[in-house]
């Protein structure tokens, strides 16, 4: 799998995850879509694929992985970027030299990382500072009280900053709990709200999630899917901590909540006179959820392992696909190999021909439709397969061309014939001279 | 001037103990704060950089070049303009009405009014 196959089929999973949040089915738990989301930054993420072997649908998912195949043949594999000289003796569609082509794209590819990275560097740093400023609060014995009721054994730092609006949390190894400094302390429910939100962050390490959703998008920048669901992640991380306060404090509590969202909200645009419509959304967004908190039925739990399990199956594959560097198809160590891997398999022809291991049709030349692997005989008695493309040889695009591949093989050329598994070599066959009149 | 709390904290422990070297401070407030010695330096290059600390000698000794009762005059003078109306009456008003202050405080205020008459 390489990274435009994980792009894509990653996408996929977002616009469902997207279309089915758009539903707003009630029965299903926010926390659901949290994790639904990991799913997909995992996929994103990790480059690996579990081959099932599974006939049933191997003709449909033969065609589902062709086109993959086909957008993964723009890219070839990773470590071929490194050999560009095996590029000549593979015929491919685009009349350019594919180097420089692909070469620039994975340039293009790095310049958007860094990009990415030299403008949120500043932004983190800022922001680093201020964590690492403040100050830890002044004796509460309010605040002391609950955080020692709630997290006894592990020791959550609450701090305090005269510059920051609203709390939040950071770290992954030592969390830490900022809060800011104008905040009406002596308002005790309000202060409850703050602390379990915060600690439920803390809990999920959704700081960690948020790093590597991050990551996620800094890999697959190129892919606008991959912006949706960094927001829609963070979006639901919110409103699944939201959904959980509600379901420890109790359902009564609801609008109490709900109020003190929106306390702290507006003394935020207050003070920032810009304050965007996408955050305004976003709190919205939260209070409606609140507002419709339902408790976790059981049917929205199956519901919900039901979604996951699906999503799970991005990570499935129906062909062998190879997901670690094999020596074996490096073309600097393998040329032969290497150049039977790439070639294409005719989906058409398995209906008609067996198939062998690597996934091509094969068998003497029986229908219309030619197996990728066609069986030949010559004098010796070798009897083995050749491969359809070989045979045919290059295809001219021009009435010049054709002359020039003409005269490049008048005096006959040698094709390779393999055993049925198109790996082994078993012996040469030679097509003799072109006929010219 | 205007001072940050991370500011103020440094400020004041070098009101209370006096010059001290930059080490030396990092130690205390790496007791009292948590932070780390890059941290108090940050704080302390951001004082000296607002004229709040100068720093002299090989050992990087920090002097608070601002006392604690100028700061005070600034906060409050912003404190008063910005919620009171510039109204030191508004603002005393305000803090005599709310319940905060016991009766002794509010005898010692009446002292200290009469002898600064």
């Amino acid at each position: 799998m390489n990274i435009l196959g994980i792009s894509l089929s990653a996408g996929i999973l977002i616009i469902i995850i997207t279309g089915l949040r758009f539903l707003n089915i009630r029965k299903i738990p926010q926390s659901a879509y949290l994790l639904l989301w990991e799913i997909v930054v995992l996929r994103l993420l990790v480059p690996i694929s579990i081959p099932v072997n599974m006939s049933l649908f191997e003709d449909l998912n033969g065609r589902i992985n062709d086109s993959i195949k086909s957008i993964e043949k723009l890219d070839y594999s990773f470590f071929s970027m490194f050999h560009p000289t095996e590029y000549e003796s593979i015929t491919v569609a685009s009349k350019e030299h594919p180097i420089n082509t692909i070469q620039l794209l994975m340039i293009i590819w790095l310049i958007g990382i860094l990009l990415i990275l030299v403008i949120n560097f500043l932004r983190f740093r800022n922001s680093h500072q201020v964590i690492r400023e403040a100050i830890p609060m002044k004796e509460d014995d309010y605040i002391s009280g609950r955080m020692e009721r709630w997290t006894p054994k592990r020791k959550i730092r609450i701090l305090t900053s005269d510059r920051i609006l609203t709390p939040f949390t950071v770290g992954i190894i030592h969390p830490k709990i900022l809060l800011p400094k104008n905040m009406d302390y002596s308002k005790q429910n309000e202060v409850n709200y703050v602390l379990v939100h915060e600690l439920i962050h803390v809990i999920r390490q959704d700081n960690l999630w948020r790093i590597l959703s991050f990551a996620a998008v800094l890999v697959h920048w190129f892919n606008p899917l991959a912006w949706l669901m960094y927001s829609s992640f963070h979006r639901d991380m919110e409103m699944a901590c939201d959904e959980k306060v509600i379901s420890l404090l109790g359902e009564s509590k609801k609008t109490d909540y709900a109020m003190t969202l929106i306390q702290l909200a507006e003394k935020k645009s207050r003070l920032i006179p810009l304050y965007n419509s996408f955050s305004k959304n976003a709190v919205e967004e939260r209070i409606v959820s609140i507002m419709k908190y339902k408790k976790i039925t059981r049917v929205g739990v199956i519901l919900s392992m039901i979604m996951v399990i699906l999503a799970g199956t991005t990570f499935i594959t129906y062909a062998k696909e190879k997901a670690e560097y094999n020596p074996r198809y490096d073309p600097a160590v393998n040329k032969e190999l290497y150049i039977a891997e790439v070639r294409g398999k005719k989906v058409e022809a398995r209906q008609y021909y067996p198939v062998n291991e690597n996934g091509y049709t094969y068998g003497p030349n029986k229908y219309n439709i030619e197996s990728d692997l066609i069986a030949v005989e010559q004098e010796e008695g070798i009897f083995g397969y050749c491969y359809a493309d070989d045979l045919n040889g290059e295809r001219p695009g021009s009435i010049e061309e054709a002359f020039a591949i003409m005269e490049k093989w008048k005096d006959g050329r040698e094709v390779l014939i393999y055993e049925s598994d198109g790996e082994t070599i078993v012996g040469i066959f030679k097509i003799s001279k072109a006929v010219t009149r | 001037m205007k001072l940050f709390d991370s500011e103020l904290k440094v400020m004041d422990v070098l009101w209370k103990e006096g010059d001290l070297s930059a080490g030396m401070l990092a130690k205390i407030l790496k007791k009292e704060t948590g932070w780390n010695r890059n941290t108090t330096y940050t704080v302390i290059k951001k004082c000296i950089d607002k004229g709040a600390i100068e720093r002299y000698g090989s050992n990087f000794i920090c002097k608070a070049m601002i006392s604690r009762e100028k700061v005070q005059e600034y906060e409050t003078a912003e404190l008063i303009n910005r919620m009171y109306d510039g109204s030191v009456v508004k603002f005393f008003a305000a803090f005599l009405n709310s319940d905060s202050l016991s009766q002794e405080e509010i005898n010692k205020l009446k002292e200290i009014v009469e002898q600064s008459k």
